[in-house]
């Protein structure tokens, strides 16, 4: 019985040690989006622009992935505040990886956002301006 | 009772353990770089003195315009580093933990912060004042200086830390993202990396520690 237990302790034990599975989208943002826009998503002050509940993401769907893939530059207002720094381009992401980014996004700093779709992103970034 | 005293030794072996450490770690900084042995004559015998690593004098320009010396920082410590501000790696991690401790020694007159930037092409007088009022903070507590880039340069290699241009780096440009600090008598007492969150937190322990004991000396 108390080798049974121990038994079933080790495997509880073994599974709780494996790691959970990676999200592909989460190791795009903190390769090339985290420095700025932070582990929590808040930006920096008035330096780099929240992700977090951010109007300018739900106002802008169909342009965001063309802002990841080529950056952007000039004034723009999130939530009420406005930002000016440029952002870099990311033109070796692949359709796939931008489309896992903006998931990651969505599930950890806009909850209430649609996910987005392989045929969506690459629709939109078909039609960058 | 066996158990009660096994628990005893351990508690009683943390408690030195903890104590050793931070005696050792914080209250004791060494003075870091290069030092050379002079010999000098004092009541006619010869003695060995030590001349420590110094940060010899400079003179840049902060975000208002003003001239920024080792005056600026007269019975200061001092942290400084280098960054620029189109920086799209590090420098970003590096602003928000210094941030931490500049709000952190808000109050503190005597800890100031001094930003170079490697970028002097770019980042002009105006534009580091833009990006130190979009971070809210203002000199003479955080300078964000610029100068001739031999000047920046040269002094980057007198903190022994690394500042170069590099067209194959993103954003151009190679540099340390360490955090120096530096005592009122110009002398480096540590670093830190600037784009780890523990290392930050371990100069503000000892930075306090330090200043502590000044007070002490007092």
């Amino acid at each position: 019985m108390t080798k049974n237990l121990s038994s079933l302790f080790l495997i509880v034990g073994l599974f709780g040690a494996c790691n959970p599975l990676p999200n592909p989208g989460k190791e795009v943002y903190v390769e090339k989006c985290q420095n700025c826009h932070g582990i929590d998503g808040n930006g920096l002050k008035g330096l780099y622009p929240p992700l977090t509940n951010a109007d300018y993401i739900k106002e802008n769907r169909e342009r965001i992935a063309c802002i990841i893939m080529n950056g952007m530059e000039g004034e723009i207002m999130v939530n009420g505040k406005v930002y000016n720094e440029k952002m870099p381009s990311n033109p070796l992401l692949t359709e796939a990886e931008i489309t896992n980014l903006l998931n990651y996004i969505n599930s950890a700093f806009l909850p209430e956002n649609k996910t987005f779709t392989l045929k969506e992103v690459s629709n939109n970034l078909r039609d960058c301006k | 009772m066996r158990f009660s005293l096994f628990s005893l030794i351990v508690l009683i072996s943390a408690i030195f353990q903890t104590s050793c450490v931070e005696y050792k770690s914080e209250n004791n900084l060494p003075i870091l770089g290069p030092r050379e042995p002079i010999e000098k004559e004092v009541d006619g015998k010869v003695v060995v003195d030590t001349i420590y690593h110094t940060i010899p004098n400079f003179s840049f320009t902060n975000q208002d315009g003003n001239e920024v010396t080792q005056k600026t920082f007269a019975n200061s410590y001092y942290i400084t580093d280098f960054f620029f501000t189109s920086c799209p790696t590090i420098c970003p991690v590096m602003t928000k933990n210094m941030l931490i401790l500049y709000d952190d020694f808000e109050g503190e007159e005597r800890v100031k912060f001094l930003s170079h930037t490697i970028d002097t092409r770019h980042d002009s007088v105006e534009v580091l004042k833009n990006y130190a009022s979009k971070i809210e903070v203002s000199a003479p507590k955080w300078n964000f200086v610029t100068g001739s880039k031999e000047d920046i340069y040269g002094i980057a290699e007198s903190y022994l830390v690394s500042a170069a241009e590099d067209p194959n780096s993103p954003g151009g440009y190679i540099h340390s993202g360490a955090f120096v600090l530096i005592d009122p008598n110009n002398h480096i007492r540590g670093y830190y990396d600037g784009t780890q969150p523990q290392a930050v937190e371990k100069l503000k322990r000892e930075l306090k520690a330090l200043l502590k004991n000044d007070e002490k000396l007092k």
